[in-house]
């Protein structure tokens, strides 16, 4: 009996000995370093967004650098002597895709005196819609405000951008300040902008893995539709819903801070068009509207099937923009960055920001088959408050829904384009103000990190920053 | 005939003249330029940062042997100097080191004190393979700073953390297995500059020299955008709505070291531009056939220079009392910037990729 009661005590002060101990190790998932699959490339240079995916083979991966180069290289205006690289304008936001994303990265605001942002651009419209549902151009300076015109051409006018400093504060009773813009327009060139005016300040998305969400299944993405939340957990995911140009016809909206874009080949198209003054065989029509007459007549780079863009090379930015490697996560076992982890799952941040897919099959590029990938966004449209708002409504997505923001490479940001901004109008000035600035169906997760200690916070932060 | 003839020697004219300007444009040796650099620039500042990091490393076991107030002061410089030889180097984010993200486990900032004082808190043995699977926020140089030096400039108080505070040893085994990761780190550093990464990128194996010139160019330039940006312009409010000063954002937050280090990351941007045989303005001086667009950049260096020797206070306390000083700092900085990749990009042939699968 004495020895059956010893042996009991025993066990109980094992349990209690065990119950005691720090908190236990955290260990990485299998394989989440591999943030793109097989398309991930660890590097963490100023050229991390930059390299071709390991595992594009061949022809698709001498092609690759072909896109590369049409991606880099400056467009031109017709007439020129090389067919080639002509049909810039009449009216654009820059000469060359890689002046919004530079280094394949993301834009940014203007900066300490600049008049122009680096790949941050206006988009322009007025209430009702398009014959699909889309935004309704401006009947004088159309969908976009284009600050650059080819000779002969005045470009349409600048912006400038004055911030509000609101301050917050911590449970723990530390102060942060968050900056709210304000925006105004300068040197208007067709006049008075257009009344019932909407406008929505856009940068530039870092351009890798796009081809791997063009490459998830429709059933992936919708599994996680629940407009009308009905489990009740506050999160209402929207599909956007936008025209195809190429099938004639309405689809999941996967691209674009709005979701606005089907595919990489129309996002694609969609810039060559908006942001270069560059039709194509998705998009014939110049980027100006009527009643800029000036631009009427203007030389075009048209080629004999009517349009600048030729096919081959559509298809060549499109291979490149698809097939950027993903770069790998740094620190993805430290012990802080693991902690951060899973306060990302406590604060329910991951019921908007999916961690991981796997790619169907994709049609054109092998490579991004049948990856197992960690975007960190679940593509759908979201309410993020008042206070985000651009009052822009674009298809379904009303003017306080945004699509929900990949979050790989977001760490890598400030090293390839030597700035840390966030959110779409770069108002975020780093992770924290990103966090904080979540309202709507993010209000709940923006509050839990609002109450958390500043180590948890740190941690947190840590983990976004190792994505 | 007789046109015919004409014509004929018209061509032969415009071809030798061809020739002649295609022979000067392969004139130029890259691989001696790039091995200049290597040899003459990187090899001897990470030689010095080398022994600068012995020196850390014997005074900080000397600290520890006989912890006391001049022991203390002695490690402290020792940091400040290997601090200094650092920042010659830090631009050199490329090559075989970028992806062992070894740069990253050498500096970065800002760290996280909180963690690293609940390392030493706990009860977890600390050596050189616990420090290995720590983030990079609580290791490194900048850590090491942290550990170092006392932000509030009390001493006496850091002192005692090292002579009489219950976790004094384990302080102390944090902070020499630091010392001895960044040793590990800047030996393979220093092996791959002299080996063969080194002898590669000066060869122009595989890619041509075009690779080196590019790697070299990316390093210059953003280290300048980097100085004016994130070192000056971030501290002086320019990205707030108030215009507030935001002294959080200097590097160095606990030792003030922050000109030192923004002048040592200058000296790394002339070594490299330099004017030498061994130095990108002598490429640049070549392909312009002029000096000026050369000469003006090295003067602007020299006038940042200048004006941050002049400096009697820390960039802390002058971000406060001479903020003006600090503005003009940062605009001669932005010029640099501007001054540098312009001419980087319009001359060099490259648009600031480093890249090998850039099909440009």
């Amino acid at each position: 009996m004495k020895l059956q009661l010893h042996f009991c005590l025993l066990i109980i002060v094992a349990i209690s000995l065990n119950a005691c101990q720090k908190e236990s190790v955290l260990y990485a998932e299998e394989g989440e370093e591999l943030a793109g699959g097989a398309t991930t490339f660890f590097n963490n240079s100023r050229n991390a967004f930059s390299f071709s995916a390991p595992n594009l083979k061949g022809l698709q991966a001498l092609q690759f650098t072909t896109g590369n180069s049409f991606f880099n290289q400056s467009w031109v205006s017709a007439v020129a002597s090389t067919t080639g690289r002509d049909g810039l304008g009449p009216l654009f936001n820059e000469t060359a895709c890689s002046g919004c994303h530079f280094k394949d990265g993301r834009g940014r605001t203007p900066q300490f005196g600049e008049t122009f942002g680096h790949g941050m651009l206006i988009r322009l419209s007025i209430p009702g819609v398009d014959q699909h549902g889309g935004p309704l151009a401006a009947p004088m300076y159309g969908g976009q405000l284009s600050p650059g015109g080819i000779s002969g051409i005045q470009g349409e006018g600048t912006f400038e951008i004055q911030y509000t400093e609101m301050i917050g504060t911590y449970e723990d009773g530390t102060t942060y300040s968050l900056r709210n813009p304000t925006y105004t327009f300068h040197d208007l060139a067709y006049g008075n902008l257009d009344n019932n005016l909407l406008f929505s300040p856009r940068v530039a998305n870092q351009m890798v893995g796009m081809g791997l969400l063009d490459a998830i299944e429709i059933s992936a993405i919708k599994a996680f539709v629940d407009e009308s939340d009905i489990d009740g957990d506050g999160i209402s995911g929207k599909a956007n819903l936008v025209y195809n140009r190429a099938t004639n016809s309405m689809d999941l909206g996967r691209f674009g801070w709005k979701a606005g874009q089907p595919n990489v080949r129309q996002q694609v198209a969609g810039a060559f068009v908006g942001d270069l003054g560059i039709t194509s065989t998705l998009f014939l029509d110049e980027n100006h509207t009527n009643l800029q007459t000036d631009c009427q007549n203007v030389p075009n780079g048209n080629n004999s099937n009517g349009y600048e863009l030729d096919d081959q090379t559509l298809d060549r930015v499109e291979l490149y923009s698809s097939t950027l490697a993903v770069p790998g996560r740094r620190e993805w076992k430290s012990q802080e960055v693991l902690q951060g982890k899973a306060l990302f799952l406590k604060a329910n941040c991951q019921k908007c920001h999916v961690q991981k897919y796997t790619t169907g099959t994709h049609p054109k590029f092998d490579a991004l088959s049948n990856q197992t990938i960690y975007p960190y966004t679940d593509l759908l449209l979201h309410d993020m408050g008042e206070g985000l708002a651009d009052n822009r409504p674009e298809y379904l997505a009303d003017g306080q829904e945004w699509r929900t923001a990949p979050l790989w490479g977001i760490g890598l940001i400030e090293t390839v384009n030597g700035h840390t901004e966030l959110l779409h109008d770069g108002r975020a000035r780093n992770i924290e103000e990103a966090i904080l600035w979540h309202g709507g169906e993010a209000e709940a997760s923006k509050e839990s990190f609002r109450t958390m200690s500043l180590e948890e916070r740190e941690k947190l932060v840590l983990f976004v920053k190792s994505l | 005939m007789r046109t015919f003839l004409k014509f004929f020697t018209i061509l032969l004219v415009i071809g030798l003249f061809s020739l002649i300007a295609c022979k000067k444009q392969q004139d130029f040796d890259k691989e001696a330029m790039l091995s200049g650099i290597i040899t003459e620039s990187i090899l001897p500042s990470y030689q010095q940062l080398s022994i600068d990091h012995q020196s850390l490393e014997t005074t900080c076991i000397n600290f520890e042997q006989n912890p006391s107030t001049t022991s203390l002061e002695q490690v402290q410089e020792a940091w400040k100097t290997t601090m200094q030889s650092w920042s010659v180097v830090e631009m050199l984010v490329f090559g075989p080191g970028r992806e062992n993200y070894r740069y990253t486990k050498l500096d970065n900032t800002p760290i996280k004190s909180t963690f690293i004082e609940n390392a030493i808190a706990d009860t977890v043995l600390i050596d050189s393979l616990y420090i290995v699977d720590r983030s990079s926020y609580t290791k490194g140089l900048a850590s090491i700073e942290y550990l170092l030096f006392d932000a509030n400039s009390n001493p006496s108080n850091l002192l005692n953390l090292y002579q009489t505070d219950a976790n004094k040893e384990r302080r102390f085994a944090y902070l020499l297995s630091c010392i001895k990761n960044t040793k590990a780190l800047i030996n393979e550093l220093k092996m791959e500059w002299s080996g063969v990464y080194g002898t590669t990128l000066s060869q122009g194996v595989g890619n041509s020299s075009q690779e080196g010139i590019a790697a070299f160019s990316n390093a210059i330039v953003h280290m300048s955008q980097t100085l004016a940006v994130k070192k000056l312009a971030k501290p002086l409010g320019k990205e707030s709505g108030n215009q507030l000063l935001h002294p959080e954002y200097l590097e160095s937050p606990y030792a003030h070291f922050s000109w030192d280090i923004i002048l040592y990351n200058l000296k790394g941007i002339q070594q490299i531009f330099g004017t030498s045989d061994a130095g990108l303005g002598s490429y640049l001086n070549y392909l312009v056939n002029d000096d000026a667009l050369t000469t003006g950049i090295v003067e602007q260096a020299k006038k940042i220079e200048t004006l941050i020797k002049a400096r009697q206070l820390t960039l802390f306390d002058d971000l406060t009392t001479n903020t003006a000083e600090v503005e003009a700092i940062y605009q001669e900085m932005s010029q640099l910037y501007i001054d540098l990749s312009g001419s980087v990009a319009t001359y060099f042939s490259i648009t600031i990729l480093a890249n090998p699968d850039d099909g440009d």
